[in-house]
């Protein structure tokens, strides 16, 4: 401002210096008797008016850009401001850091967070003052090795509840931590990382509440289950003394129904975790042949019972990370559908292999394990193959043939296999039989947490 | 005339539900073993301390008092004399987590109750019996 008042002074003083000398030029050149000459101060007149109009008008722009200029620090200010009031409010830890992972800025809440002022963070090495670890392994600090992804490249990671990450404050706290981080750009380079983060403690406690009552109901629905179970299974062994071939009979009803039941219960416990979204996925190098051969042999009776010609076809499969368990009930549902749903001597074929496929605009090969389960049985009927995969449903064509079947078992399938990250797919033709076509990627699972590359 | 000197084992059964509890005695006399049994994992811990010779525990997971079975089973391995007891977990609750906690804790087996014929748990834990004898 004191910029601006000086410069309109010296303005002031130049109109009063222009007068001064215009009044000068224009006194002498009307005392001068000599015409020329008088028009010659009359010419040196005009310029000066001209030469002093024109230094007006350029201290006039001066002075309005300064203002202008000022008025963009105010403004800018204002903004800074702002921004600074959101990042004080804002409910999740903001940190920048630089392509060295040193620390550039930080929010008040991640002061909060980490029990560290702002001031303390600046300048000091990410996993300093951000040490996260996966659950159960506190001495292995990964801040650095995870925040890598999005220095070296440029990448989105996420990290979530069911990751189970956590972090240890400057005063020894440990808390369950969700992160986003991102690469930070200027124009093409890479200059550094942006992490948002927040404690999710009461998600995880909520989490584990879901957990809990699943647990629970399965405890209280399968108690009764068990009783009837055991109790007949005991008459029928003879336990009791000796029954009649009548009561032996009657009682298997019971035992049917009640096995019918069981699996109800199992299979509506697997949907409410479904649903609950409290189903995890907890991958393990497995070979996924000895998997599939332990389901068969637990089907075997059911097979010899429906003189299933069983035909196997496996290529060369490493041990992969997969989650047995749930591999478990993929292949136990796929395949105790095809013997159900066929009639008997029917062909039930399994082809497991492994490929390299190079998806659209991917970098790198991804790695597929395919699981191919065909039978020759009743098919699905082409009108009701798009419900085949939803809650409850039975086609039509088996529902009063075969009995036993809930209607639950491709829902679960299905959750399963999108929830691993792969595909299923099938063909139908009724009276022919069906093929189900299952892939899954081989990407070990822990390695990337969701990471996402920005722009495709 | 060899007469085996068949020894009776006894289990130590940790189940509230009644109907349940009396089956599984049932079938465990109908083995040869002698059973205890516990409604709640107070008394099974009070019962070890009186009891000296208990060979096995049957261990349901729900229980009333506060305590569940991975309670019992923290409490048993800390014990000098019974860090060695075999522990068979036979449970409805086939929640993964829970599984992997008791196993990680070094029960002997888990069974879950509806998936398994009483006679064939009752089987099993007798051949186990066998084996470490």
């Amino acid at each position: 401002m004191s910029h601006i008042s000086s410069i309109r002074a010296r303005l002031i003083l130049l109109l009063v210096l222009a007068l001064i000398f215009l009044s000068g030029i224009g006194f002498g050149s009307m005392a001068q008797s000599n015409a020329l000459i008088g028009a010659g101060l009359f010419l040196i007149g005009i310029g000066g008016f001209a030469i002093i109009m024109a230094a007006s008008y350029l201290i006039i722009k001066q002075v309005q850009s300064l203002n202008k200029i000022s008025a963009n620090a105010h403004a800018a200010e204002l903004e800074r401001d702002r921004l600074q009031v959101i990042l004080s409010c804002m409910g999740e830890g903001l940190i920048a850091i630089d392509a060295d992972y040193r620390v550039i800025m930080c929010n008040d809440r991640t002061s909060a967070f980490l029990r560290t002022p702002p001031i303390e963070t600046i300048g000091k090495e990410i996993q300093e003052v951000f040490p996260i670890f996966r659950a159960g392994e506190p001495g292995r600090i990964c801040t650095k090795k995870i925040l890598a992804q999005t220095i070296q490249d440029i990448n989105i990671i996420t990290i979530k509840l069911a990751d189970k990450f956590l972090c240890k404050n400057s005063i020894g706290q440990t808390f369950p931590v969700a992160i986003v981080a991102e690469t930070l750009l200027k124009d093409t380079d890479i200059i550094g990382s942006v992490i948002l983060f927040r404690d999710i403690s009461e998600e995880k406690e909520v989490d584990q509440a879901k957990d809990e009552f699943v647990s629970l109901a399965s405890h209280q629905l399968r108690t009764p289950l068990s009783t009837i179970n055991w109790y007949t299974e005991m008459i029928l062994e003879g336990d009791a003394g000796h029954i009649s071939k009548k009561q032996k009979s009657f009682l298997h009803e019971i035992n049917t129904a009640n096995k019918r039941m069981t699996t109800l219960v199992s299979s509506l416990l697997n949907v409410s975790r479904i649903e609950l979204g409290t189903f995890a996925i907890d991958p393990k190098p497995t070979d996924v042949i000895v998997l599939i051969r332990e389901v068969l042999g637990m089907l075997k009776p059911e097979m010899d019972k429906h003189e299933i010609k069983l035909q196997e076809q496996y290529g060369e499969i490493p041990i992969m990370d997969v989650d047995p368990q749930l591999m478990q009930i993929v292949f136990q549902n796929l395949i105790s559908n095809a013997i159900k749903y066929s009639p008997k001597g029917s062909v039930v074929g399994i082809e497991i292999s492994y490929k390299k496929q190079l998806k659209n605009g991917a970098k790198r090969a991804q790695k597929q394990l395919v699981i191919r389960i065909r039978d020759t049985g009743y098919g699905i009927p082409k009108n009701q193959q798009s419900k085949i995969f939803t809650k409850l449903f039975r086609a039509d064509n088996i529902k009063s043939k075969i009995t036993d079947g809930n209607g639950l078992g491709l829902y679960i399938v299905k959750s399963i296999i999108s929830h691993s990250g792969g595909t299923i797919s099938f063909e139908s033709e009724e009276n022919k039989g069906t093929s189900f076509c299952i892939t899954l990627p081989v990407s070990g699972m822990r390695q990337k947490i969701g990471a996402k590359k920005l722009g495709g | 005339m060899m007469e085996k000197n068949k020894k009776r084992h006894t289990i130590l059964v940790i189940e509230d539900e009644e109907p349940i509890l009396r089956v599984i005695i049932e079938k465990l006399s109908l083995h040869n073993f002698n059973t205890i049994t516990a409604g709640t994992i107070e008394d099974a811990l009070n019962t070890l301390q009186d009891e000296a010779r208990i060979d096995a525990v049957w261990l349901d997971h729900y229980l009333p008092g506060g305590k569940s079975g991975i309670d019992f089973v923290r409490a048993i391995k800390k014990s000098v004399v019974w860090k060695h007891l075999p522990i068979f977990v036979v449970s409805n609750t086939a929640g993964k987590d829970k599984i992997k906690q008791y196993r990680e804790m070094g029960i002997t087996q888990y069974f879950v109750k509806v998936e398994n014929h009483l006679g064939k748990i009752v089987e099993e834990i007798e051949t186990y019996l066998k084996q470490a004898v």
